[in-house]
């Protein structure tokens, strides 16, 4: 029963990703980013216990410089996430999960407010526009190649030491150091190398949309839906099924016209964070 | 101009009290924090606007009021008492699904103000202010009914059965329930006293400025930061932090820009995330 509806909710969300949007470039690739967005969130739940709810952050970061600045625009996101992503993970590092989520999510409110106020440099509300040559398929095709490597890069690390480093950080952080695993290194190697491959992620953003604005980048759903599903995945294969069930579901009912996705949606969280509640702890 | 903005500043600390006072009695009670409080306060003017003006909305005015009853109803059924009752183990789990509930509350009541109300924000002017009169009446019952509610509840914690027994439950639920308390029923009057106190504020903040459904979060960060600084179940710090709060929101307003204000507001908040120890805001049970 549960392999029939899985394989149900898949042929929905691929029917409603694949053919009902005008533009199927633009639709995969939104796909893609929503799958690196829930990816980087549930490796670093799976390996840190840290819920990062400011990753939209690095998002724009990324899709930004790569449309502000002419040529090098796209090397500057990454250094700039790399620097960024250190010095809040050094910054917040001390703190509680559940703080440390917050004190991310003020580092994205904080971002969201400056991509406004520096309206001269970023376009304020209105955003910001540059056209590139051959823009979707590049986008695309980092994007694609993008997500290979983050996989690649989760299949080695979670098979080797990685997996034995976040079972004891599980435990808790002073048992692991008992055993010589320091948070810290384990923390900021995930953190940063998640935060760059999102920014990379906002770079390919950059170049598939071309038009870059507060409301696009920082939208609530990019935080919302990848968190839900980063947290109520087990295993990778889960989620893929959320999203396409999700993201399925949101582009069917943007089809028929009703305009309650939204609701659809935050209803559909709702009973999701009721399931999570209810299953046993790992 | 003095006047008014120490007028503005207290009676919009005055909302932020009541909000944060809802917040601590489910932060304490429960161990989690609701980050649907901000979604639960936007929706407290929407009903109150729906409730007012059924025949305006039509079908669509009933529909918002019968989604935000239940959203509520499975809040509280689904949320609160599965995870104060029936899941007493399994704290990271009970956390995130709170957390992803709260945020889920978020997402519907973003969207249900925005398709009631076209122009997207809530001010319920009940009574316009006249030109050149500085004590307008809606700030100033906005601080009167904050000042009574927190008064009222101090009252209620510290001087009857039932109050007694809440604290009690925030200091030790095992040990309440061996002494007879029935925790459940403590555990409902926790959860509809804060959703009451969350619902008020929101309508008291749409009746003195325009209030956006999309400030949900926002609401519920601050109210965080609030209760971050005070002490458990200590009305006082709360009323004083929340007026401070509001105080230093006008200020930064006026002096430096509305622009600027919440972004002062955050890195003040990770400032204070950071340095709590330091600053000895880190404080036992009640």
């Amino acid at each position: 029963m549960k392999r029939l509806s899985i394989f149900f909710a898949v042929i929905l969300g691929l029917g409603s990703i694949i053919f009902l949007p005008l533009d199927i470039q633009r639709s995969l690739h939104r796909f893609i980013i929503y799958f690196v967005l829930s990816f980087s969130m549930y490796f670093l739940y799976k390996t840190t216990l840290i819920l990062p709810l400011g990753q939209c952050l690095f998002l724009a970061l990324g899709s930004y410089c790569t449309v502000i600045l002419q040529t090098y625009g796209w090397v500057l996101g990454i250094i700039l996430a790399f620097i960024l992503s250190v010095f809040m993970f050094y910054v917040l590092k001390n703190l509680d999960p559940m703080y440390f989520s917050l004190g991310s999510l003020c580092f994205m409110l904080m971002g969201q407010e400056l991509s406004r106020i520096l309206y001269d440099i970023t376009g304020g509300a209105d955003g910001i526009f540059r056209s590139f040559e051959n823009g979707m398929a590049k986008g695309l095709l980092l994007g694609v190649l993008l997500t290979l490597s983050l996989l690649g890069y989760y299949t080695k690390e979670i098979k080797g030491r990685l997996y034995y480093q976040a079972e004891l950080i599980k435990s808790g952080r002073t048992y692991a150091e008992a055993f010589g695993i320091s948070f810290e290194s384990v923390g900021a190697k995930v953190f940063v190398a998640m935060s760059v491959g999102v920014s990379i992620l906002g770079i390919s953003n950059a170049l598939t949309e071309g038009y870059i604005v507060p409301a696009s980048v920082f939208n609530p759903s990019l935080t919302v839906i990848p968190l839900a599903v980063a947290l109520i995945s087990h295993k990778l294969t889960d989620i893929l099924t959320y999203l396409l069930l999700l993201l399925g579901i949101q582009e069917f009912l943007a089809h028929m016209g009703w305009g309650i996705q939204g609701m659809v949606l935050g209803g559909i969280l709702m009973f999701l964070g009721y399931k999570l509640m209810s299953q046993e702890e790992d | 101009m003095q006047t008014e903005l120490l007028l503005s500043g207290i009676s919009l600390g005055g909302v932020y009290g009541i909000l944060a006072l809802g917040l601590a009695l489910i932060l304490n009670i429960f161990g989690l924090a609701n980050m649907g409080h901000g979604a639960i306060m936007v929706s407290g003017p929407l009903i109150l606007i729906c409730g007012l003006n059924l025949k305006a909305f039509g079908p669509l005015g009933y529909t918002s009021v019968l989604i935000l009853a239940l959203l509520l109803w499975f809040t509280w059924r689904f949320g609160f008492k599965v995870l104060s009752v029936e899941h007493s183990e399994g704290g990271s789990r009970r956390g995130s699904g709170i957390l992803v509930m709260g945020l889920g509350l978020i997402k519907v009541v973003e969207e249900l103000g925005a398709k009631l109300l076209p122009g997207g924000v809530i001010f319920l002017d009940y009574l316009s202010p006249e030109p050149g009169v500085i004590f307008n009446t809606p700030r100033v019952l906005a601080i009167a009914l904050s000042v009574t509610i927190c008064l009222l509840t101090r009252l209620f914690l510290k001087h009857t059965d039932t109050g007694r027994c809440i604290l009690a439950v925030s200091q030790n639920p095992m040990a309440a329930t061996i002494v007879g308390i029935k925790l459940k029923s403590i555990n409902l009057i926790v959860f509809l006293y804060s959703v009451f106190l969350t619902v008020f504020s929101g309508v008291i903040l749409a009746s003195i400025v325009p209030l956006s459904p999309f400030w949900a979060l926002e609401l519920t960060i601050k109210a965080l930061l609030i209760v971050g600084l005070a002490r458990p179940f200590k009305i006082t710090d709360i009323v004083l932090v929340s007026f401070g709060l509001g105080l230093f929101e006008v200020l930064i307003s006026y002096y430096l820009g509305e622009e600027i204000r919440n972004l002062i507001i955050f890195a003040t908040f990770i400032v204070i995330l950071i340095y709590r120890s330091k600053l000895g805001l880190i404080y036992e049970k009640a």
